[in-house]
């Protein structure tokens, strides 16, 4: 038992908590920030995306083609190093954040838009018949079933928002995975770091995995 | 907005609509009196369901005019004979003023039945959630629902979604209720209890508008009856009357299919 422990750098494991424990909260810090980011995000680019009036849709459809076909290293790269260049220095975390709730807020819209799409035309018409305008029938009654529809994409999308979150390493956020780089740094035990960071990160998203089901769970047994 | 009781609750004319090639309606005028019940039968493919429609704007007509309360509905027609469009806002505004009922019910499944009531008054007329409470509970009390003000729609049979998709029509206090096909998706022992209400209604004076199959119901709390085919009125008049001495052949033939269930 003591040797299999060993393999995998139990002790040393145990010895870097504390700098681990530290990257790990600003990786949680980070992913639910963006999350929110992104869910509101795509929320809004919902709207204007779906208004059938093309100076609209061109623009937001454009943006978001652009931000979903590139790379979001270099999407954070861009934010990182720009945003100081018009005027705007952010701080790291600020700029990673806004990345990833941009990228993901544009693939969460086009989540929402399949969801929207789903709910019947009869829907449209219960809440328009009753004096609603596009406006208050889209809030009230078609978005909140499309939502519910579309949990499980939705939840993919997280996921993979939570794992896109050690790309912000890259502009010296020193998040769970910087911060095994750096016990790595230190001590060159990259197997068991990495293994013990995967690990992290596995539990970070089936934890976030099963809170969501019992949420859409509960969403859907008052229905 | 001033209202003109000179005017009947609606005019409609000269009303054209086609859907691509196909002619749907091809200049219907008629008018619904204050208090009225105008029943509209008619073949499948007729036009009346798309008539209907019409009178909240969930169709939109090509030409022609529909009035309501002498207020234009969708399109004002200019002087100089060009429509425009009216804005969404007002769209909206005249639609809260003519009840729908639709053949699908159209709950929203994701809201109780309290709230599928309340939420339109509340959002759209600004009424106070308390007494918009207060009407709901009075109305499902109307149509016989009371106890089923807190479930989901889909713990429903068909005849209590209609009855409640009608209490949620009259929470906005409309001035015309209009009924689209509202039995024909109901299991035959449920039509009932949704005519009941719907009789009710009529006796309370409430303006009318009723497509249906029901051929017996038609002529029973029908003030008026109009037979529709090919997007033309071909008949109409006094129930008893266009039921016991129609004239065209069109209608005749029509009642003749239905003959079996009624007279």
């Amino acid at each position: 038992m003591d040797a299999i422990l060993d393999f995998f750098g139990f002790a040393f494991i145990q010895s870097q908590l504390p700098r681990f424990w530290d990257g790990f909260q600003l990786t949680l810090a980070i992913s639910a920030a963006s999350m929110v980011g992104a869910v509101m995000w795509g929320l809004a680019l919902v709207g204007p995306r779906m208004s059938g009036v093309p100076a609209i849709v061109v623009p937001i459809m454009s943006y978001i083609e652009l931000v979903r076909n590139t790379p979001l290293l270099l999407q954070i790269y861009l934010f990182y190093f720009g945003l100081p260049l018009l005027g705007l220095p952010l701080s790291a975390f600020v700029c990673g954040v806004i990345a990833i709730a941009s990228q993901h807020g544009a693939f969460l819209c086009e989540i929402y838009r399949a969801g929207i799409r789903s709910i019947s035309r009869q829907q449209w018409e219960g809440a328009l018949a009753l004096g609603m305008t596009r406006r208050k029938a889209m809030r009230q009654v078609i978005l909140p079933q499309a939502v519910l529809k579309v949990v499980p994409p939705i939840g993919n999308q997280l996921v993979i928002l939570i794992k896109d979150t050690s790309l912000v390493s890259a502009i010296g956020i020193i998040e769970l995975t910087l911060s095994g780089k750096m016990v790595i740094e230190r001590s060159g035990a990259s197997f068991e770091v990495f293994l013990f960071i995967a690990a992290v990160y596995l539990l970070l998203t089936t934890t976030f995995g099963v809170v969501l089901r019992v949420a859409e769970n509960r969403l859907r047994a008052r229905q | 907005m001033s209202t003109k009781p000179d005017m009947p609750m609606i005019r409609v004319r000269g009303v054209y609509k086609s859907f691509g090639d196909l002619k749907v309606l091809d200049g219907m005028s008629f008018d619904v009196a204050r208090g009225e019940v105008l029943a509209i039968i008619g073949p499948s493919g007729s036009g009346k369901s798309t008539m209907l429609r019409c009178l909240n704007f969930l169709e939109e007509h090509d030409a022609g005019e529909i009035l309501i309360e002498g207020e234009p509905l969708g399109y004002r027609v200019l002087d100089d004979g060009r429509r425009v469009r009216e804005s969404e806002a007002e769209i909206a505004r005249m639609r809260s003023n003519v009840g729908m009922v639709f053949q699908s019910f159209n709950l929203f499944p994701h809201r109780n039945v309290r709230e599928n009531i309340t939420m339109a008054p509340v959002s759209v007329k600004n009424v106070d959630k308390a007494e918009a409470n207060d009407r709901a509970e009075a109305l499902l009390e109307k149509v016989g629902l009371a106890e089923k003000i807190d479930e989901y729609p889909s713990r429903l049979s068909g005849g209590q979604q209609q009855r409640v998709a009608i209490a949620r029509a009259l929470a906005m206090e409309p001035k015309v209720m209009l009924f689209d096909e509202v039995t024909s998706a109901l299991d035959p022992e449920l039509v009932g209890e949704v005519l009941t209400v719907m009789q009710k209604l009529a006796e309370e004076g409430m303006t009318m508008v009723i497509v249906t199959h029901e051929m017996q119901f038609a002529h029973d709390v029908g003030d008026r009856l109009m037979f529709i085919d090919r997007g033309n009125i071909v008949e109409e008049g006094d129930p008893t009357k266009v039921f016991s001495m129609p004239e065209s052949p069109r209608l005749k033939e029509f009642l003749h299919r239905f003959s079996a269930s009624f007279g």
